[in-house]
């Protein structure tokens, strides 16, 4: 064992911790008795993609396993549609509503960041991935960020997507364009509501070190993007 | 008082020592620490719902935990550091220690200690859990929400500069 380590092991021991006590059983106990604190009233809004594919060009089968490959593990399950699906608006909900700073204390797996170009978002909300998604209306941008898991999206790639690899703050990550999918936000009824249907053509998917992954909906170009997803800050 | 509230009682008494120390190790004030752990129960009782049953409790509340921490300092640039106990200097207890005996000293601990807090907030983290709060590969990546092999190769990497970080400021 290196010098180093001996003293590393040395350190549980001699760091004056603070103590466990009765009083910090009680004092939750009280908390919890008092009974759940009044909750807003929450709208639960909905994410409904719809893809719109035609005629397949521009994309070759080994470019394609590669990008399939490459997004596997992530949990994202990219797939070519050589034929106009039939449309089945496959409502992807995006979770409960929450505010920025129950995001952050829910999304245990990760430092929720926010991109500092666009401020604080319209609304925010939890999924049952533990994936945190974030919505502003003005610019139609749905930002999605979540550790890596088995079912995070399926993403249909229509014909006349272009995706190219792109670098997003040193990491790599890949962009796809000229997928029109509208996303209608519904209120808690179900019912669509008025006027918020938007439109997003573009979507920019990367990763960072950590197996955090982020996808990006926007009707903007990919400089744009690129400087949405770098302004990214974990923030208070 | 409910089944619930009891059962929820005794998750409280395993875990607040560890809890306590990770909040701790983030906000470097006993009071603050208890007040961070006592507010992060109260909202991992409010988050049952959304605690997957087939994953292990502990790395679950140990990551609300810390985030209740990091969102209290975050505003603070200031670090405090990290106290150690008295008298865990061996040389002030024995002072003829025999030779196999391997002493290390305050001062040495402190060096260290003033290292660690010179790493980067993720290396930081992973050194903390391993060797501070003594978590396993497996719990510090799922506190740290990141995969296993990460944990590893950045360990390595941790060590690797808080060894450089050691001896640039070696007198």
């Amino acid at each position: 064992m290196t010098r180093l380590e001996t003293v590393l092991e040395s350190l549980p021991e001699a760091i004056a911790w603070p103590q466990p006590s009765e009083h910090m059983v009680s004092r939750v106990r009280a908390q919890i008795e008092t009974g759940p604190m009044a909750r807003p009233h929450r709208l639960r809004w909905a994410l409904a993609a719809i893809l719109i594919a035609a005629l397949v060009v521009g994309v070759l089968p080994d470019t394609r396993q590669a990008i399939a490959d490459l997004f596997r593990e992530a949990g994202v399950r990219i797939g070519f549609v050589e034929e106009t699906p039939s449309i089945d608006p496959g409502s992807l909900v995006l979770g409960e509503e929450a505010s920025l700073e129950e995001a952050r204390d829910l999304a245990v797996d990760f430092e929720l960041a926010v991109p500092t170009l666009l401020g604080d978002p319209d609304g925010v909300f939890i999924g049952e991935d533990q994936s945190v998604s974030m919505v502003w209306l003005g610019e139609a941008v749905v930002l999605t960020q979540l550790v890596s898991g088995p079912d995070y999206a399926q993403k249909g790639v229509g014909p006349r997507t272009e995706i190219s690899p792109v670098t997003v703050d040193g990491e790599s990550g890949l962009w796809m364009e000229g997928a029109p999918h509208s996303f209608t936000l519904l209120g808690p009824d179900g019912e669509p509501i008025d006027e918020s249907t938007r439109l997003a053509h573009n979507v920019l998917l990367w990763s960072d070190d950590d197996q955090v992954w982020y996808r990006l909906e926007t009707t903007e170009g990919l400089d744009q993007a690129l400087a949405i997803a770098e302004s990214m800050e974990v923030t208070e | 008082m409910n089944g619930d509230a009891q059962a929820f009682e005794s998750l409280v008494r395993a875990h607040q020592g560890m809890a306590l120390r990770i909040a701790y190790l983030v906000v470097r004030d006993h009071s603050e620490a208890e007040d961070v752990t006592q507010d992060a129960f109260i909202k991992a009782h409010r988050a049952l719902g959304r605690f997957r049953r087939d994953s292990p409790f502990r790395p679950w509340l140990l990551a609300i935990v810390r985030n209740e921490a990091l969102n209290r300092v975050r505003s603070s640039k200031r670090r405090e550091r990290l106290v150690l106990r008295e008298g865990s200097d061996p040389v002030s207890r024995d002072a003829a220690p025999s030779p196999e005996t391997v002493v290390v000293s305050d001062a040495e601990r402190a060096r260290v200690l003033d290292a660690i807090d010179r790493l980067s907030e993720r290396h930081r983290a992973v050194i903390t859990s391993r060797f501070l709060l003594e978590l396993s590969e497996e719990e510090t990546a799922q506190m740290l929400g990141i995969p296993a092999g990460t944990v590893k190769s950045r360990t390595s990497r941790a060590m690797d500069h808080l060894r450089a970080i050691l001896e640039e400021t070696e007198t």
